[in-house]
């Protein structure tokens, strides 16, 4: 994949016209439609015309901006003008069309980024696996038999086969850092709140959030940028780390841990570390995201509960039945687990840990191992994110290097705030050699 | 969300289910029964992780 600054040096300098790329992500896309699945509906005279938009304040000497001339796709449940938001559902595609753009949109138009496209997800949002009962499975391009992971897999598999070098996504519960590390590429799920959410469908608002898929740390930081609407700080100092253990080294892939640890004697050293009480934090999670996302949903679903998907039809109709006593209770622990969250950051800048505890599950057996026991990826693959978002931590996930293998990934978390640490920590292990996306047995990626 | 109810202490069979639905005014079809059930259940196991104590020192919800 080429890199987001040589593209917009090409077009900056006239090498290349935004035309010619939009015309080129779009044929990509067209190419791999049938194999990966992970488009939802190709933007075509929208895109072109952005790109030409671009082409001509390049002819007139204005610079279109620091993403001018990328293509990028979006996860199907940001406002894109003129169309309904579908948020993955058949029960939306005749809602009344999106009067504007989502805010995060115009952003990268602004920037000078051609939107190609809108990228398939779990229904709602409401699962790990983006397997969608409308648009079918998304399929992962480094194994076309497996997942590609969600909510936001389409996103992650456009960015993973070769067929745009940006998307995005939301993460409430993993839904970027889930499948970014299925299909081996690099996302970033920030800070709560520190990306603009006008326009994006909601799931559960205590811990929703938009972000960015890329190929490299550098394209990462590049879309997060743009988005947040001024470069990231950096330091120059080296962040100082430390791993997490108990919970997030349980049961996961020998070979994810293996590369951890060998992580931390390149660094120098990353002591283990644990929080408490993460079983607690994830089922505070669990039932947060029930309640919320059944509150939410209740008024359509007494309406129209045939419509939706079975599987996240049940879910949010099983969480609408939730007693609020539960619900105020796990935010209690919420609060008190960010707090313990916080005493680890008194002492460290970055926690590593794995992102997932396997590689991308098959699509035809969509299940995988918990506690000795089997139980369904679309609801269990973010075991390892969700206790993490919940409280509203920045994390990047970043690509394992391990080429002729599945992907698996690693998630940098940060405090508050600190997305600039997650930065300096990813540039660090991307330049050792340890993380980095590797090419899929399927897609264009070069 | 709904203030009736425990569903930890619930025996969660169809027709509870069936009834609690219908004390807060939404209708299951029957068609999705089963999956409620096994949803509810699932959280009603998260609801036992989670457990009853409150962890010491929470004053209030400080919001993430």
């Amino acid at each position: 994949m080429t890199p987001v600054r040589d593209i917009v040096a090409d077009v900056r300098s006239g090498r290349q016209t935004a035309r010619s790329l939009a015309d080129q992500a779009i044929g990509a896309i067209r190419a791999l439609a049938p194999r990966i699945n992970a488009v939802t509906r190709l933007l075509e005279q929208r895109a072109f015309a952005e790109a030409d938009a671009v082409d001509a304040q390049i002819a007139a000497g204005r610079d279109p901006g620091p993403l001018a001339g990328v293509p990028y796709c979006v996860k199907d449940l940001f406002d894109v003008e003129g169309l309904p938001t579908t948020a993955g559902a058949k029960l939306r595609s005749t809602a009344p069309a999106a009067h504007s753009d989502a805010r995060a949109i115009g952003l990268l138009r602004n920037a000078g980024a051609i939107l190609v496209a809108t990228t398939n997800m779990d229904e709602f949002a409401y699962g790990f696996a983006t397997i969608n009962a409308h648009h079918g499975a998304t399929r992962n391009p480094h194994d076309v038999t497996r997942l590609a992971g969600g909510s936001s897999g389409g996103s992650a598999a456009a960015v993973a086969a070769g067929m745009v070098p940006l998307s995005l996504g939301s993460d409430t519960n993993g839904s970027i850092r889930v499948p970014s590390s299925l299909t081996g590429i690099y996302g970033l799920k920030p800070t709560h709140g520190a990306l603009p959410m006008e326009g994006v469908f909601p799931f559960v608002e205590s811990f929703d959030d938009i972000g960015p898929f890329a190929a490299s740390v550098a394209d990462l930081r590049l879309a997060w940028e743009v988005l947040r609407g001024d470069p990231a700080t950096q330091t120059g100092e080296a962040p100082k780390a430390a791993r997490l253990g108990g919970w997030f080294r349980d049961g996961v892939d020998p070979d994810a841990l293996a590369d951890i640890d060998a992580i931390a004697d390149a660094i120098g050293g990353a002591p283990l570390v644990e929080l408490p009480d993460v079983a607690r934090a994830r089922s505070a999670a669990f039932l947060m995201t029930a309640a919320e996302g059944g509150a939410l949903h209740l008024p359509v679903l007494r309406e129209r509960a045939m419509d939706y998907d079975p599987a996240t039809r049940d879910r949010l109709l099983a969480g609408a039945m939730l007693p609020a006593s539960i619900y105020f209770r796990a935010r209690e622990f919420r609060s008190w687990f960010l707090g313990r969250a916080l005493e680890l950051f008194a002492h460290y800048d970055v926690l590593i840990c794995p992102a997932v505890p396997c590689i991308a599950p098959t699509i035809a057996d969509p299940m995988m191992r918990v506690g000795g026991k089997s139980v369904p990826a679309r609801a269990h693959l973010g075991i390892l994110t969700q206790p993490l978002s919940f409280i509203g931590l920045p994390v990047i996930a970043a690509p394992l290097l391990r080429p002729g293998k599945m992907p698996l990934g690693i998630q940098i978390v940060g405090a508050p705030g600190c997305e600039h640490q997650l930065f300096e920590f990813a540039e660090t292990l991307e330049q050792l050699g340890r993380i980095g996306t590797s090419r899929p047995a399927l897609g264009l990626a070069a | 969300m709904s203030d009736i109810g425990d569903p930890a202490s619930q025996a969660w069979d169809e027709p509870a289910i069936a009834a609690w639905a219908r004390m807060l005014d939404i209708h299951i079809p029957a068609a999705c029964l089963e999956g409620v059930a096994a949803n509810l259940r699932l959280l009603a196991e998260h609801n036992r992780t989670l457990g009853t104590h409150a962890p010491e020192g929470v004053a209030h919800d400080a919001g993430a």
